[in-house]
């Protein structure tokens, strides 16, 4: 049997198995964190994209190993090693080698522009809304850290503080997000948001909501005894509204919240209070 | 010194290490509140209601940390130190609450609402309250998973605190209701840092199971 026939049987083997896993990746297996907003499809492209890539080297690897494996148990004699041979071959090396950088900077660039996504608005929100101005009026959310609740400010209506999280959908959101005490990570699961809470900093994130959904907010960053039950899910997870289910909620948390805002401290990027004792 | 009596003075200092950590991970581990399990009761109207009496002191007075902020409450007529409580599910929890400790202030004033009680409301030395002006807290009572938040007036900053052994001067009465929903287990803990000494008044009793944070079994009615 020559050479290329042990590449050729299977590379054909490992393709057809790449191109079956790929498609169940694609359209059986439904990646999170979803498509609520643009930076959760832009996640869940990514996932994919590295789902399909990892199954298609992890088949091409096993396929071959397993290949030569049995061929190896068939021999009748052993082949003479020739290991010179493989070192001194060009083509194999820099198919190797340029595979290899090919795989890794693709993996670095998309990671570059996944983190620039949350940070700007502009790519965050979709090119019809973007041509529309949806990036030049944000709706400022802040996000309070502090052990072992989050809290969240409307600074455009009152800066009224809830503990529920409710944001409306088709429009840009800006969060402003802080703590009190130590540092935590402000991880909104279907938006696809996460961003540190550092007292002192006030860390910036944008994103678009495209449709309403239940968002599971969960504290990303280890930060004491109750770190674990640092979250908003079930019956107080936040919220992603119509634009009309918004605007009701807003006169209900305005009337409910409003009436507090005279005892909480005039709205402002960072916060740290001195506690009257300590 | 000679190498061997070096060895033996490292070695054992090194073996005098894991064990005393060893200790305090096994001591840490073994501490477990007895969880008080609040009684039952069905009214007239055949809901089901629970009285649960607490009480928050500046100092435990007894224990492995006596000089500890914690909160104690009261089973088969004597107070206990334990914050694992156990209540009915879907029924209606009266709280009680003596607090002997001093005004301590809010990190968040937003905490100064009273959030997740039937009515929304507290009611302090009888007084109903909504909003607390958020330097009067000693505490909160605040189960982040129910939506409860109460904020706990403290007793005035010119009075020394007191403790249920020794108490010398006023307290504070509150009380308030909620409704506990399904089975589950949820933590409580106080918004408040009130960990004197602690960085932040963020450690000790605040970090430590048995002081000022604890769970709620919220378990069916049998």
């Amino acid at each position: 049997m020559s050479t290329k026939r042990h590449l050729i049987i299977p590379g054909i083997i490992s393709a057809i198995l790449a191109v079956i896993g790929d498609f169940l990746v694609v359209l059986v297996l439904h990646l999170p964190p979803g498509n609520a907003t643009t930076a959760a499809i832009d996640d869940t492209f990514t996932g994919q994209v590295f789902a399909i890539i990892s199954w298609s080297v992890g088949a091409a690897v096993v396929t071959f190993a397993v290949y030569f494996i049995v061929l190896s148990a068939r021999a009748t004699e052993a082949p003479a090693p020739n290991p010179g041979y493989l070192r001194s071959h060009l083509g194999l090396q820099t198919a190797w080698i340029g595979s290899s950088v090919v795989l890794v900077m693709f993996a670095a660039g998309l990671g570059v522009v996944a983190l620039e996504g949350q940070t700007s608005p502009n790519l965050v929100v979709p090119a019809k809304a973007l041509a529309a101005g949806a990036a030049r009026d944000p709706l400022i959310i802040q996000v309070i850290g502090q052990q072992w609740q989050f809290t969240y400010r409307y600074p455009q209506y009152g800066g009224f503080e809830t503990s529920q999280l409710r944001l409306p959908t088709g429009r840009l959101i800006q969060f402003d997000v802080t703590s009190l005490d130590v540092s935590h990570s402000f991880s909104a699961y279907q938006l696809a948001v996460k961003i540190d809470a550092i007292s002192g900093i006030n860390n910036v994130g944008y994103v678009y909501v495209l449709k309403p959904t239940a968002i599971d907010v969960r504290c990303g960053e280890l930060c004491g005894l109750w770190h674990g039950y640092m979250t908003d899910v079930g019956a107080q997870a936040g919220q992603a509204l119509t634009p009309s289910q918004f605007s009701s909620w807003l006169s209900y948390a305005e009337s409910t919240y409003g009436p507090g805002e005279s005892s909480l401290p005039k709205f402002a990027l960072t916060y740290f209070p001195t506690p009257l004792t300590y | 010194m000679s190498s061997a009596r070096k060895l033996t003075i490292v070695g054992g200092a090194a073996l005098f290490s894991v064990i005393a950590l060893g200790l305090y991970v096994f001591v840490w581990l073994a501490y477990n509140p007895e969880t008080i399990k609040a009684a039952p009761q069905v009214n007239s109207s055949g809901q089901v209601t629970t009285n649960l009496e607490l009480a928050t002191v500046g100092a435990i007075d007894f224990g492995t940390h006596p000089s500890w902020v914690a909160y104690l409450v009261r089973h088969d007529g004597k107070w206990v130190s334990s914050t694992v409580w156990q209540v009915p599910a879907h029924s209606v929890v009266h709280v009680t609450l003596l607090e002997y400790d001093t005004q301590t202030g809010l990190r968040n004033p937003f905490m100064g609402m009273v959030r997740g009680t039937v009515g929304g409301v507290e009611y302090v030395n009888g007084q109903a309250v909504r909003f607390m002006n958020p330097n009067l807290p000693a505490h909160t009572f605040s189960i982040p998973e129910l939506g409860l938040s109460v904020p706990l007036q403290g007793i005035s900053q010119s009075t020394y605190p007191g403790s249920i052994a020794n108490p010398h001067n006023t307290h504070v009465t509150i009380t308030f209701s909620f409704h506990t929903g399904g089975p589950q287990t949820v933590h409580w803990q106080c918004f408040v840092p009130c960990a004197a000494g602690y960085l932040f008044g963020q450690g000790g009793p605040m970090q430590t199971v048995g002081y000022m944070d604890g769970y709620l079994k919220i378990v069916a009615a049998k």
